[in-house]
């Protein structure tokens, strides 16, 4: 009996992670389908307390970016996740440090071309309030292949738990 | 499955056999009191630092301790692996215990048969000072806890980012805890009145570690029940529970006593599966349920989204823009007390009508849907903590050397600036946590409904519903984390 249950579970594993498997690969298939020419953006990145404006930044895998900051209140930072880029933003000034791979330097512009596909917060890095380390936007980089695979195995543990129930757990006692 | 049976199955690890000097450290009455002190003093610190310290919270060694080192710790590591094992070396309500007791690490052992003169109120074989009156029966459950905990949540801009705000709830913990022992028998604050303790409750029930009786014969045939009643080797269960009978974490504080008092060494430590327990006995159990996803969910727009306005509306004591906060605040409440529960409760009327099934009664069904947020729920918690931890947790490096912000360097870390760790990893750990969380919670709800509506094409029925809107709160959590 002990033998039995444990065959189903494993079985019904074996059900659930081809299900979460295929619809993975679906949704990573479906995010990489179709060809992208890089384009260039220019974006004026606006940080006041607490805000990034805009807050949201959605480009392409390739694009390339052409950021220019400006502060309204106090000093805020703009500190990209996985980019190794920390920009400090002065207000009333065009010009931006902006700190890379260990060198600083002051600009008006930082270039940077978008080569990982994934969502990548940008943050406040300068101290600069109450709220600070919840000052976030957030630069969506397509295909995502990360939130389409697992929104697809969302849908495949629901459809596969789903499915192994109907076809594998044994009919109980009658109701 | 939560059946009073003992916990030694195949399937768990009796840690006090397997090591006998583990055993004899959890029986000394110096522990958990030797954790439990320097907590207290380290307490006293950081709401010291609150008081009189920086105001900048990122630089105040109680707003970055307890919301960033102590929250993802809780939430993180001692809920999944040790239970309520925090509640055991808890501060907040050591004084309290000490004015009932007046033993630092003594027992009052009174024996009833042989009269019960002596100051203060004789419980089972040991006395307690104070009132010591019996919590009322209509408030032993969680709605206490649920609106405390979501007071609380509504100001939590404000508890998170300012010392003083944090420092007065900690203190008015420590007043409520030590004013309630004071009143009332053992740990009733903590049983009924705590708001940490209401969330722990609720998701210690999916943790690795449970304290339960080896052998449910052994208690049977038991004629001390010095578990409850205590002995000369410790107080009753101060957590008002019948520990050889206990048969869910809920209500289990690991304080150890009955471990401590079985004169056969009956009590033990368990190492079992995650996500073990699953079933939910009351509506206040389902509505702690509700209540938490909708906080984790809300939280997640707040402080994770980069909608700015939000956090404006969110930030009263800054902005004070009150009619922002109003809206904020009604949005929070009817989130959490209407949409929420509203869906959940839905899907289980609908399955119900579904499995056409009228005899099952219609809160039996609402508790089993609700039985998936248990494991769910927490996973949702901790892939909303992850990020804070690994985005601000050098600040604990900075402001474990300078907790007053008043320019000490007591490890030589204070200087160490901002430095996020791996923090472009979090979606991915944040998809994995809800994924795992989506499938626990799909299982226990699942296992729930079978056991409620017997056939399998009837559970598939009255399951199906919630199972849907299981996905789709996994899925709006997923937009939001890497979408």
């Amino acid at each position: 009996m002990q033998a039995q249950a444990g065959e189903s579970r494993r079985r019904g594993a074996i059900w659930g992670m081809g299900a979460l498997g295929i619809l993975a690969i679906i949704g990573i298939g479906a995010a990489g389908a179709g060809t992208h020419a890089p384009r260039e953006h220019e974006i004026r990145v606006t940080a006041g307390r607490y805000f990034f404006e805009p807050a949201v930044i959605r480009v392409q895998r390739g694009d390339t970016l052409m950021l220019r900051f400006a502060a309204t209140d106090v000093v805020h930072g703009f500190y990209l996740e996985g980019h190794d880029l920390d920009v400090t933003i002065p207000p009333l000034s065009r010009q931006v440090e902006a700190k890379r791979a260990g060198a600083t330097e002051l600009v008006e512009e930082v270039v940077l071309v978008a080569e990982r596909s994934g969502k990548f917060r940008y943050r406040c890095s300068k101290p600069c309030g109450a709220m600070h380390p919840f000052m976030v936007g957030e630069l969506v980089v397509g295909p995502n292949h990360l939130f389409r695979a697992s929104a697809a195995s969302a849908i495949g543990l629901l459809l596969g738990g789903l499915a192994w129930v109907r076809l594998r757990s044994p009919e109980e006692r009658p109701g | 499955m939560n059946a009073p049976a003992p916990c030694a199955t195949t399937r768990t690890v009796d840690l006090l056999a397997r090591w006998p000097r583990f055993a004899w450290l959890l029986r000394r009455r110096w522990f958990p009191l030797v954790v439990a002190v320097p907590l207290l003093v380290l307490t006293a610190t950081f709401v010291s630092a609150g008081l009189v310290g920086t105001p900048v919270g990122n630089r105040n060694g109680l707003v970055v301790f307890v919301w960033i080192l102590w929250w993802f710790l809780l939430i993180a590591v001692l809920v999944p692996f040790a239970a309520r094992s925090w509640c055991g070396v808890c501060p907040v309500p050591l004084l309290g215990d000490w004015l009932q007791r007046r033993r630092v690490l003594g027992v009052t052992f009174a024996d009833p048969r042989q009269g019960k003169e002596g100051p203060g109120t004789q419980i089972g074989r040991n006395r307690y000072r104070g009132a010591s009156r019996r919590w009322p029966r209509r408030l032993s459950n969680l709605w206490l806890q649920n609106l405390g905990f979501l007071l609380l949540a509504t100001f939590s801009v404000v508890l998170l980012t300012s010392p003083l705000a944090s420092a007065l709830a900690v203190g008015g913990m420590v007043a409520a805890a030590t004013g309630v022992a004071l009143l009332y028998r053992q740990r009733t604050f903590c049983r009924f009145l705590c708001p940490v303790g209401g969330f722990l409750s609720l998701y210690s029930m999916s943790s690795t570690l449970a304290l339960r009786a080896r052998s449910s014969s052994v208690c049977g045939d038991c004629k001390e029940k010095s578990c409850l009643a205590g002995s000369e080797q410790g107080w009753g269960c101060p957590w008002l529970e019948y520990p050889s009978r206990m048969a869910r974490n809920n209500a289990c504080g690991l304080c150890l006593e009955c471990v401590k008092t079985c004169p056969h060494g009956n009590m033990s430590l368990f190492v079992r599966p995650p996500f073990a327990e699953r079933r939910l006995e009351g509506l206040d159990e389902a509505f702690k349920a509700f209540l938490m996803l909708a906080l984790a969910i809300a939280y997640s727009v707040v402080y994770l989204g980069p909608w700015g306005g939000l956090k404006a509306a969110a930030n009263v004591a800054e902005a004070v823009d009150w009619r922002a906060f109003g809206l904020y605040a009604g949005g929070l409440w009817a989130l959490a007390l209407g949409v929420v529960p509203g869906l959940y409760l839905a899907a289980a009327w609908l399955g119900r009508r579904l499995a056409r099934t009228p005899q099952v009664p219609a809160r039996a069904a609402a508790l089993a849907g609700a039985s998936t947020l248990v494991p769910f729920g927490l996973l949702v918690w901790i892939a909303f903590s992850v990020p804070l931890v690994l985005a601000n947790g050098s600040y604990v490096l900075a402001a474990g050397s300078d907790p007053f912000g008043w320019g000490w360097n007591l490890f030589g870390t204070a200087a160490i600036p901002w430095t996020p760790v791996v923090p472009h990893w979090t979606p991915w750990f944040q998809a994995g946590l809800l994924l795992v969380g989506q499938g626990a919670g799909l299982r226990a709800g699942w296992l729930e409904n079978r056991e409620l509506y017997g056939g399998r094409r009837r559970a598939l029925l009255g399951f199906a519903p919630t199972a849907v809107l299981l996905a789709a709160t996994a899925l709006l959590l997923l937009a939001l984390y890497t979408g």
